[in-house]
């Protein structure tokens, strides 16, 4: 139950790293920002699982305006010269590590509780 | 709520939503990765990192040094193969003109320029009834007036000399012999009869008068008592093409070698 997300994330991956696809050089860094800000939804996505408040009109929403208010950011930073990039990466990626580590508090409470169980 | 039915995550809608939303960000993820390998493979840079990408500066530079030490080495080596090519040039062109001027000399090209045709022929008719018998050989042309005539030629300045009977035209080489061999006259061992038509490149002018000159070799014939004239025609040409020496050059060389001497150059 708990790895259907990664099965998801490895099919996902899987289908397009074998089929011929690819993007133009250009795009690699907006492609990149986006890929970072669908981690970040999904991780948050979990987290708000695991905490029972998740909402699927806000877990979807955000993955999507997430990734693209990213990659328009990046590009409007591009164009007037001043490096939002680097913005987005920082906020996104705060986010993620703050996720990550409450999912992770999640987890080893779990453990403990499950330990002093047994 | 309790810490329990907190981590109670059995059938979930949440988990099949990340689930979904994880399949689109792995695509994402294998999309961003293969751009980026592509654009690291089509640039040749490795990395996009600062400090990966300082590295690869250092590298080109010691790269970009060893090669302009290449270019430096190879330019020096240009020079001097170009150099030697120069003396390896001069040298061919020495030889090569040396080669011409031989073959010239030899005879063994054709050769054209401004010279005098000789046109000689028995007198028709033969000698005047009551000539002496003594003097009735000085009617027709003989070898012995081939020889003087081209002779004079070569006296007067002729550079190339042939003779021809409209069959034949032989150049006159080194080892030309002019003889008479029964009736017919002989030039390079071919048989010729008159009327003959000598050609020479050479000073028009001075080769027409040497063979013109008072006391001189055309003088003397018509001078001959008892009517003697040997028919002669000398005719200036602006424009006389001498052919080459026709016949076999490697059966005439059969005693004589070249001498070495010591220290002989080139």
């Amino acid at each position: 139950m708990v790895f259907l997300p990664l099965i998801g994330l490895v099919l996902g991956f899987a289908l397009i790293y074998l089929a011929n696809i690819t993007v133009p050089g250009d795009y690699a860094s907006y492609l990149s920002l986006a890929t970072l800000a669908g981690l970040d939804a999904v991780i948050g996505g979990v987290r708000a699982g695991i905490e029972e408040k998740f909402k699927s009109d806000i877990f979807i929403s955000g993955f999507l305006v997430n990734t693209l208010l990213a990659v328009l950011l990046a590009y409007l930073g591009e164009q007037v010269g001043v490096d939002l990039f680097l913005a987005a990466v920082v906020v996104i990626g705060g986010r993620i590590f703050l996720n990550l580590s409450l999912i992770r508090r999640y987890w080893l409470t779990k453990i403990a509780l499950s330990r002093k169980e047994a | 709520m309790g810490i329990k039915s907190l981590l109670n995550v059995k059938s979930s809608s949440w988990v099949w939503q990340v689930t979904m939303l994880s399949f689109i960000l792995g695509m994402l993820l294998a999309a961003a990765l293969k751009t980026q390998i592509m654009v690291k493979t089509a640039s040749g840079i490795p990395t996009t990192r600062f400090s990966s990408l300082a590295q690869v500066l250092l590298d080109e530079k010691d790269r970009s040094k060893l090669l302009q030490a290449e270019i430096t080495d190879l330019r020096a080596k240009l020079d001097k193969y170009e150099a030697s090519r120069g003396q390896d040039t001069a040298k061919a062109k020495f030889l090569s003109s040396e080669l011409k001027d031989t073959k010239l000399l030899a005879g063994l090209v054709p050769v054209q320029g401004e010279g005098v045709e000789i046109t000689l022929c028995d007198v028709p008719g033969g000698p005047p009834s009551g000539t002496p018998a003594v003097l009735q050989a000085e009617y027709i042309i003989h070898d012995i007036d081939l020889r003087n005539i081209i002779n004079e030629l070569f006296a007067n300045g002729a550079e190339a000399v042939s003779v021809s009977d409209g069959d034949t035209e032989q150049r006159i080489i080194a080892v030309t012999a002019v003889r008479c061999v029964g009736g017919p006259i002989q030039v390079n061992r071919v048989p010729m009869s008159p009327p003959f038509l000598v050609k020479a490149v050479g000073p028009p002018g001075t080769m027409a008068g040497g063979l013109k000159m008072p006391n001189g070799l055309i003088d003397n014939w018509h001078a001959l008592p008892g009517l003697g004239r040997k028919m002669v025609k000398i005719k200036k040409s602006s424009q006389i093409t001498i052919p080459a020496f026709s016949g076999n050059t490697s059966s005439i060389f059969l005693y004589a070698r070249p001498v070495e001497s010591k220290g002989r150059s080139m």
